[in-house]
């Protein structure tokens, strides 16, 4: 093995998780494809990659992301994505009740936001990477990331109250959806 | 309180996003491969020559493949030589764009297009209806699904507004209402798919307006390639120029090889062509760009679905896949009126632009929205806010 493939091997191992979990919390997670490519393109550009790679890697996997999955594929994708995050049965179980409450609280109120909300609380909260980083990510100065950060978690946090008025414990309307006449 | 809730946040995270574990050796092995041998590989490959490939590049089809040359090769046989049966029907006699030649329709409409007398307004409006075909799992009928989604962009500024609205589902021809009567004409369906990973409810009556952005909140749907609408106006508006402008702007704008970003130009041509507030001057140039990057095929004067009369060229899908997106043209006017994509040679969905104009009357909303379509996730289309609500 090449020193190169060896380097990279090694940023592969430390960083391919965290690649995917950033694409699957932005477009579901049928993402295999969008993630293979993000290290291929790694591996061409191997020489430019800055240190830590994580904050470049992610930035080109939200190129491939946008490039390869189309808005409207994305939207798509994303929502049967936050079924599965909302599905009580999904939480772990042996948490404790309110615990899973709020959780669940959190995941549907992040699920009403914007993409570009959603994506820096994401961002910050489900990858830790801090302002800097997360500019990195989206292509922006750190400044603009602070404001942005800011602003989606004012919004979270009106959309943690807004949810959390209009949900009841097991509401039953949803289900019935599916068979409910127009 | 503000730590409070991002920590909230971080405890909320899914399990299977945890971002540090193991990943399947499998996968593993496979993806390090794939990324270490690709350019080995493309050295092998071969394809027709195209004008502006760079030496020792991949050529842009093998990105989404795996498998070696000579897979390639016969995708891309397919993807060029064969004209497959479909719903839309030629009707006159177009010009064959092949690789290296050049779209006689997309130059036609240049010439025409040009012509448009210079319109002004506050805002630039564009509404279009995209429509899905999906076959409902089980049924023998299809039906069509549709959005409309309408965009206002203030004049010579970047602030953009744009709604998105959820029209509903009907069975998609004559033929699929007698099925789904016969099915007892259910006004929800559930669906399966490869769009639809888990499942989807699609309702009859649709679901309203799922999403409103405005200049604060920033633009949802975001396009391929970002030209600001206030960029526009400064394109140059010669074919070969107005290229490397957008070449240039993709660069500062992507974090990608060379011939990707080539493969993006077509794109960002696509956009101008269709979407943006291009000039009439500007926007033959992005026809006459367009009408010689490779990939583009010209179909000839159909009929589309909404029974006008139209002329077709077929862009091939950037990736190698095996779906390409057909534009259409007014033929009297040269102007975008709608857009199909196909995969495997039939139609996958459409897209009918309602409106393209400059207007002085402004967008009917101003605050953000946000709702998931509905029959998505079991309680939360019932926690969404009734309306206007951030």
């Amino acid at each position: 093995m090449t020193d190169d493939a060896e380097r990279f091997t090694v940023m592969y191992d430390t960083c391919r998780r965290r690649v995917w979990a950033y694409a699957a919390a932005r477009a579901g997670r049928q993402v295999a494809d969008e993630v293979s490519e993000t290290f291929t393109v790694a591996w061409r550009r191997f020489g430019d990659i800055p240190e830590p790679p994580l904050p470049w890697l992610l930035g080109v996997a939200r190129n491939v992301l946008r490039d390869t999955v189309r808005a409207e594929i994305r939207r798509a994708s994303f929502s049967a994505e936050l079924h599965d995050w909302v599905d009580p049965g999904a939480v772990t179980e042996g948490d404790i009740a309110d615990e899973v409450a709020d959780r669940l609280a959190l995941r549907r109120a992040l699920g009403t936001l914007g993409e570009d909300d959603r994506e820096v609380l994401i961002l910050a909260a489900w990858q830790g990477l801090g302002p800097r980083d997360a500019a990195r990510v989206v292509g922006c100065t750190a400044a603009t990331m602070r404001v942005r950060l800011h602003r989606a978690r004012r919004r979270l946090a009106a959309a943690v109250e807004n949810t959390a008025a209009a949900s009841r414990p097991h509401a039953g309307s949803r289900v019935r959806l599916a068979g409910e006449e127009a | 309180m503000k730590q409070d809730l991002m920590r909230r946040l971080t405890a909320a995270r899914p399990e299977h996003l945890d971002p540090v574990g193991a990943v399947d050796p499998a996968v593993r092995e496979s993806e390090l491969g794939t990324a270490m041998r690709r350019d080995e590989e493309a050295g092998r490959a071969t394809e027709a020559p195209r004008r502006r490939r760079l030496p020792g590049t991949r050529p842009a089809w093998a990105t989404a493949l795996v498998a070696g040359a000579t897979a390639a090769a016969t995708v891309v046989a397919l993807a060029i030589g064969t004209e497959p049966g479909d719903g839309t029907r030629p009707a006159g006699p177009g010009g064959q764009g092949g690789p290296g030649g050049e779209s006689g329709i997309l130059l036609a409409a240049a010439s025409t297009v040009e012509k448009t007398p210079i319109t002004s307004g506050a805002y630039w409006y564009v509404a279009k209806r995209t429509t899905q075909l999906h076959k409902v799992p089980g049924k023998d009928y299809t039906l069509r699904r549709s959005h409309v989604h309408r965009v206002w962009v203030a004049a010579g500024t970047t602030k953009r507004w744009s709604e998105l609205v959820d029209t509903g589902a009907r069975p998609a021809t004559p033929a699929d209402r007698e099925a789904w009567r016969a099915d007892g004409a259910p006004r929800s369906w559930r669906l399966t798919g490869p769009m639809t990973p888990r499942t989807e409810t699609l309702l009859y009556k649709g679901g309203g307006v799922i999403q409103r952005d405005v200049p604060d909140g920033k633009g949802n749907i975001v396009p391929l390639v970002e030209i600001s609408p206030a960029e526009v106006s400064t394109l140059p508006v010669k074919p070969s120029a107005l290229r490397t402008r957008l070449l240039e702007l993709i660069d500062e704008d992507y974090n990608a090889p060379r011939h990707e970003l080539e493969r993006m130009v077509m794109s960002a041509a696509v956009d101008l062509a269709t979407e943006l507030p291009a000039s009439p001057e500007l926007r033959a140039a992005a026809y006459r760009l367009m009408a010689s990057e490779p990939g583009v095929r010209d179909i000839g004067r159909v009929t589309d679905h909404e029974g006008r009369a139209v002329d077709a060229v077929a862009i091939r899908d950037r990736r190698g896949g095996p779906g390409e997106r057909r534009l259409f043209f007014d033929p009297d006017t040269g102007m975008p009126i709608g857009s199909e994509s196909r995969t495997g040679g039939r139609p996958t969905g459409f897209m009918t632009y309602t409106a393209m104009r400059w207007t002085d009357e402004p967008p009917p909303f101003d605050e953000d929205m946000s709702r998931p379509p509905p029959g998505q996730g079991r309680e939360g289309g019932a926690t969404a806010p009734p309306k206007g609500a951030r």
